[in-house]
């Protein structure tokens, strides 16, 4: 009977085991996803690139047995491709989802429980992180504000064993997965290359027996990069500092011995880095060799260029949209936005002219940071400039790398004087939050004669520590209105904190959307665990016996 | 902005081509085809393929055991403002400075630990009978082929020459596992030394010609990478 059940569980869990992972689907997040899947999983992935020719990958597969088939409903490479692999003699499962819901299906499915999260803007950390997920068996889970929730509620509900945040994240993916109580740490310097040199770093510390790093930019996904079993240097057209050194010091401990570029695309600084390096060693030399095509024997026998499958790439896209001189705080406040798909980093030079003729000069001690799709405002003080016409010459640098700058503007601006004292006026009342439905309810008013911004702040203290919510979003209140502002699923207090915890909630608020300078505060009184359902329960319970 | 910013830039013309090798002159030529293939332009750096002569043979006559790739390597480190822009100065990479090309159907060949292989092992990997005459062991009949990899002292492998122009022994291929104890055929790489003066088969002087191992199962094909390490 015993081996009766044992075959039985074999034949119930045989359409589940897959060793080889067929991707089929132009959407980079689900190219990324299977990837992961597949390597924590220890199964072989096979991608198909766009512009792969379809007989000749239906042949490269062949027939494996059983096949998962990951494919976009809506953007597959090929269509139909599963009747075709079953053809071929093998059983097919089809996972037919896309984006990020593919995403969290594939980490349900592959019943890891390390986890990493990055905003899938990035794509540069996709090629960063994924030999390092497959050494430690980890998931690779995109996240940003915009799906914090469903992503908090999975993360909760599998009690993962590990989290690591990597990269510049959304603080509500942040504050939401730091609350979950599970065991985190953090990947983020602020720039690509920085993380990419610490994932590395750390990949090469538990997997000493590896001297062979990959090359690459980051923009492309290829098959060498996609099997995850060399970790990838990222370098670019021009190789920082950092990479440089961390390529001279390890070449020099003999923990890299060789390095593969991919593709010929920064072959040039490649070069140089590597006669730099050799330069530098006196008994060993680094190797390094350019993957450079591919060819088929049997067929045309053509070299053909690698195939790569496109990544996202960030970018900020930051404008200055309007400046003002306000005497009555004695300030320039200029307003600047962010419309590009990732956070910038920002920092400014100002020239103040009266009159044409230069009269100081205003800016930034230390860069910024204005979030995707953020106006944010920047008040300069700068007292007295004089009677006459103001105007400003504005030099913006910024970028998507917290240390270095790629992007700058060159902005000259005529200044009006325009006097403005914020008398907006808002009160936060009747705050309370459940621990059972994680949702915090707190009554918003308007006390004053003019539209108020602001912006939702919560924090509440612990034996754990503090821990901070804060709210992306801008919200707004017409003159003389109370509201009910509701927040769920974010704060994730644990049930059996809920009396040791103190909390309280913040609005940073003003009548500019720009310029939220002002601050209203509550207390949140933390609902206890309602023990009369229990005792209802009981007593019904009691009854029917 | 720095205006001034110039860019050293470093540019590689490889020209690849593939070709089955005939075992005796009475095999017949098939189609001949002739592409030019940017394979990627990034800057000033380039690859491409180029004048490509696929010969198709008849099975009489031939091997289908292997096949072979050949091009022409050259580079230049210049000095200029942009890829597009004239360079103020241009150091030629030539083909005296040496390196290797590659070939492997590993995907992530692992350079680090580069050792010797043996005629037997690719046999055995390809599923190659010894003793047929177009084995391995027949074929890779140099035991004391010569290479070295940055890093690498001189080592010797097995290895075989091909042909130059009059037939006569000129690029050797030497073949290298990636580690002591190969599995699989991708911890195998055929290799060749880049030549500034040897003749290829088709009389043009200078680059690279080696040859790989192929699977002989008919209606199949087997993908192989390349790898190119010009010496810094």
């Amino acid at each position: 009977m015993g081996v009766f059940n044992n075959l039985l569980l074999a034949c119930l869990l045989m359409p589940l085991l897959h060793a080889y992972v067929v991707i089929n689907s132009q959407d980079y997040m689900d190219v990324a996803s299977a990837i992961f899947y597949a390597n924590a999983n220890g199964d072989v992935n096979y991608l198909i690139f766009p512009g792969d020719d379809y007989t000749l990958s239906l042949m490269q597969i062949g027939n494996r047995g059983s096949i998962l088939l990951v494919e976009s409903p809506g953007k597959p490479v090929f269509a139909g491709f599963r009747g075709a692999l079953e053809a071929e003699g093998n059983r097919v499962e089809l996972i037919s989802s896309t984006g990020t819901q593919l995403n969290l299906e594939l980490a349900r499915k592959s019943g890891v429980r390390n986890f990493i999260i990055t905003d899938s803007v990035y794509g540069h950390n996709i090629v960063s992180l994924v030999a390092y997920a497959k050494s430690t068996h980890a998931y690779l889970i995109f996240a940003n504000k915009s799906n914090v929730g469903e992503v908090a509620s999975f993360l909760s509900s599998n009690r993962p064993d590990s989290v690591m945040l990597y990269g510049i994240l959304d603080e509500e993916v942040v504050n939401a997965v730091e609350g979950l109580g599970v065991g985190t740490e953090t990947i983020n310097n602020g720039d690509k290359y920085e993380d990419n040199i610490e994932i590395v770093d750390r990949y090469l510390s538990s997997n000493p027996e590896l001297k062979d790093v990959l090359l690459s930019d980051g923009n492309v996904l290829e098959v060498s990069i996609n099997t995850g079993d060399v970790p990838v240097v990222l370098v670019s057209t021009v190789i920082p500092d950092s990479t440089y050194n961390f390529m001279l010091e390890n070449a020099r401990d003999g923990r890299i011995s060789a390095a593969t570029l991919i593709g010929s695309t920064n072959l040039d600084p490649v070069y140089d880095m590597t006669k730099k390096v050799n330069t530098q060693l006196v008994d060993k030399r680094l190797r390094v060799l350019v993957k450079f095509g591919q060819g088929a024997t049997g067929g045309s026998g053509e070299v053909q260029p690698l195939s790569t499958f496109p990544l996202p790439s960030p970018f900020a896209a930051v404008s200055l949209d309007s400046a003002a001189y306000n005497p009555a705080s004695g300030a320039f406040e200029l307003v600047y936005s962010n419309k590009g798909n990732a956070q910038a980093f920002v920092k400014s030079s100002i020239q103040v002219l009266l009159n044409g003729q230069q009269v100081g000069t205003i800016g930034d001690d230390e860069r910024y940071a204005i979030r995707r799709g953020e106006s944010k405002g920047v008040r300069y003080l700068f007292e007295n400039p004089g009677e006459g016409q103001l105007s400003i010459n504005d030099t913006t640098y910024y970028g998507v790398s917290m240390l270095s700058f790629d992007k700058a503007f060159l902005k000259y601006m005529d200044v009006g004087r325009i006097s403005f004292v914020d008398q907006s006026s808002m009160a936060l009342s009747d705050a309370s939050y459940s621990p059972l439905e994680d949702k915090l309810a707190v009554k918003v008013r308007n006390n004053g004669t003019s539209e108020v911004f602001y912006r939702i702040s919560v924090s509440y203290i612990n034996d754990e520590g503090i821990t901070v919510y804060d709210e992306e979003q801008v919200r707004n209140i017409s003159a003389g209105r109370n509201e009910i502002l509701s927040l769920g699923g974010v704060l994730k207090l644990p049930m059996d904190k809920a009396d040791k915890t103190r909390m309280n909630v913040t609005a940073a608020y003003g009548a500019r959307e720009a310029f939220l300078e002002k601050r209203a505060h509550a207390d949140v009184i933390i609902e206890g665990f309602p023990w009369w359902i229990l005792l209802i329960l009981l007593m019904i319970l009691l009854a029917l016996a | 902005m720095n205006k001034g910013l110039m860019l050293a830039a470093f540019a590689v013309l490889l020209l690849g081509s593939a070709f089955a090798i005939p075992q005796n002159s009475s095999a017949t030529a098939g189609t001949t085809g002739n592409y030019t293939r940017q394979i990627t332009a990034a800057g000033s750096v380039y690859i491409e393929g180029g004048n490509v002569t696929e010969t198709n043979v008849s099975r009489t006559g031939s091997t289908e055991k292997w096949g072979a790739f050949y091009g022409n390597v050259t580079a230049g480190l210049t000095l200029a403002q942009s890829a597009t822009a004239a360079p103020v100065y241009t150091w030629a990479w030539n083909l005296a400075n040496g390196g290797e090309v590659c070939a492997s159907t590993g995907s992530t060949f692992v350079w680090a630990a580069v050792v010797p292989t043996a005629a037997s092992f690719i046999d055995a990997l390809w599923s190659f009978i010894p003793a047929d005459v177009d084995s391995a062991t027949n074929t890779f009949t140099d035991a004391s082929a010569s290479y070295a990899f940055a890093g690498d002292g001189s080592n010797t492998t097995t290895g075989v020459f091909t042909y130059d122009d009059v037939g006569a022994n000129t690029w050797e291929t030497f073949a290298v596992n990636e580690s002591a104890s190969p599995a699989s055929k991708d911890d195998v790489a055929f290799c060749v030394n880049i030549s500034a003066t040897n003749n290829r088969w088709d009389a043009v002087t200078g680059g690279y010609q080696l040859m790989v191992a192929t699977n002989e199962t008919a209606n199949t094909l087997e993908t192989y990478y390349f790898y190119v390490e010009l010496n810094a």
